[in-house]
């Protein structure tokens, strides 16, 4: 059985090496940087300083880590803060006319591109794409969304709807 | 602004059946292994300060990396030697001068930086005590001016010296 995030925190804990810190990150990299290639647009250089620092930002205070939420959403939370310094102008800006950016030729959903969400999702103002990403994608709740962003649970609700339904207008085949 | 009239269902649906994770690029845990120094619970932080340094100006293009920096098409190597500052400040001074480094790759210049140790030793002729250089920057500007300025900015400038030389070698 492969050891609990509580396990490898002990032993990174007891002996700080780099073989422990190699464990945890293994196991929420893939994770992490899933969340910050998304909120930074799909730009991969972006989303590997994003990870770096994050990591470099976490590992001081994982001996504070207090273990009452799950080790990846704390780690998560490094990732949005980095991806938050990076964005530039207010996190709501007012959502510009869009383009659609989809090829499918429908608006059916169930038959999507792949490609066509993610450059949808990429296209949109970084603020709605933070809360898109982090509500339907990490399954965070409203209440976290507004811990890490630092914005009321009702905003991030209503961002939410906003951000959904920019997203759906940039879905929209061409005509 | 809700709009309720729109199922979002089939949305959600598809966001959802999006991986959560997507595999790193594996310089990151490279570059962080590299770094690693080996910790106590009282020191970690030394960790992060010398390894954010390097990390972050590896993420600002260092030749490490397997990154192409954004070069200006003409210029001059700079060294910025840091002097005197606080003795401790821990991560989030050392994430100050990531971000200064990451600024400055976003200009077009390339950055390079180590943090230096406390330890020195002396070889060839003797000298006076010289004050310790905490750190070194390396830096592309089109100028003198561009590099002062830039000099100005550090984190490092606030409560210390940042001193600025010419690089000689191209």
């Amino acid at each position: 059985m492969p050891p609990t995030d509580s396990e490898l925190l002990d032993a990174f804990a007891r002996d700080g090496s780099d073989r422990s810190f190699l464990a945890l990150y293994d196991r929420h990299a893939a994770a992490m940087y899933g969340l910050a290639y998304r909120m930074m647009g799909g730009r991969d250089a972006d989303a590997s300083d994003v990870l770096q620092e994050a990591w470099l930002r976490a590992i001081p205070r994982l001996p504070d880590f207090r273990r009452e939420s799950s080790l990846r959403t704390w780690l998560c939370g490094f990732i949005v803060n980095c991806c938050r310094e990076r964005f530039r102008g207010p996190l709501f800006e007012e959502i510009p006319d869009e383009l659609s950016v989809s090829s499918a030729g429908s608006t059916d959903l169930r038959v999507l591109g792949t490609i066509d969400l993610e450059r949808a999702l990429a296209s949109l103002p970084p603020g709605y794409r933070a809360v898109v990403i982090l509500h339907d994608i990490h399954g965070y709740t409203h209440a976290e969304i507004g811990g890490v962003l630092g914005i009321d649970p009702g905003t991030s609700k209503s961002q939410l709807s906003r951000g959904r339904h920019a997203l759906r207008r940039r879905l929209r085949p061409v005509t | 602004m809700n709009h309720p009239s729109e199922p979002d269902d089939d949305l959600t649906s598809a966001l959802q059946r999006l991986p959560r994770e997507i595999e790193p690029p594996e310089h990151v845990r490279t570059n962080l292994r590299a770094n690693f120094r080996p910790s106590h619970h009282g020191n970690l932080w030394l960790f992060a300060v010398a390894a954010s340094l390097v990390a972050v100006a590896f993420a600002a293009g260092r030749v490490t990396a397997p990154r192409v920096a954004v070069a200006p098409a003409e210029g001059q190597k700079f060294a910025f030697l840091l002097y005197g500052g606080p003795t401790g400040g821990g991560d989030e001074r050392a994430a100050e001068y990531g971000a200064w480094a990451v600024e400055a790759r976003r200009e077009g210049r390339p950055v390079s930086g180590e943090r230096l140790a406390d330890a020195a030793w002396l070889a060839g002729a003797a000298m006076a005590d010289p004050a310790p250089v905490r750190g070194f920057f390396i830096v592309r500007a089109r100028d003198w001016a561009e590099a002062l300025e830039l000099a100005r900015r550090h984190p490092h400038a606030r409560d210390g010296t940042v001193v600025v030389r010419p690089i000689d070698t191209p």
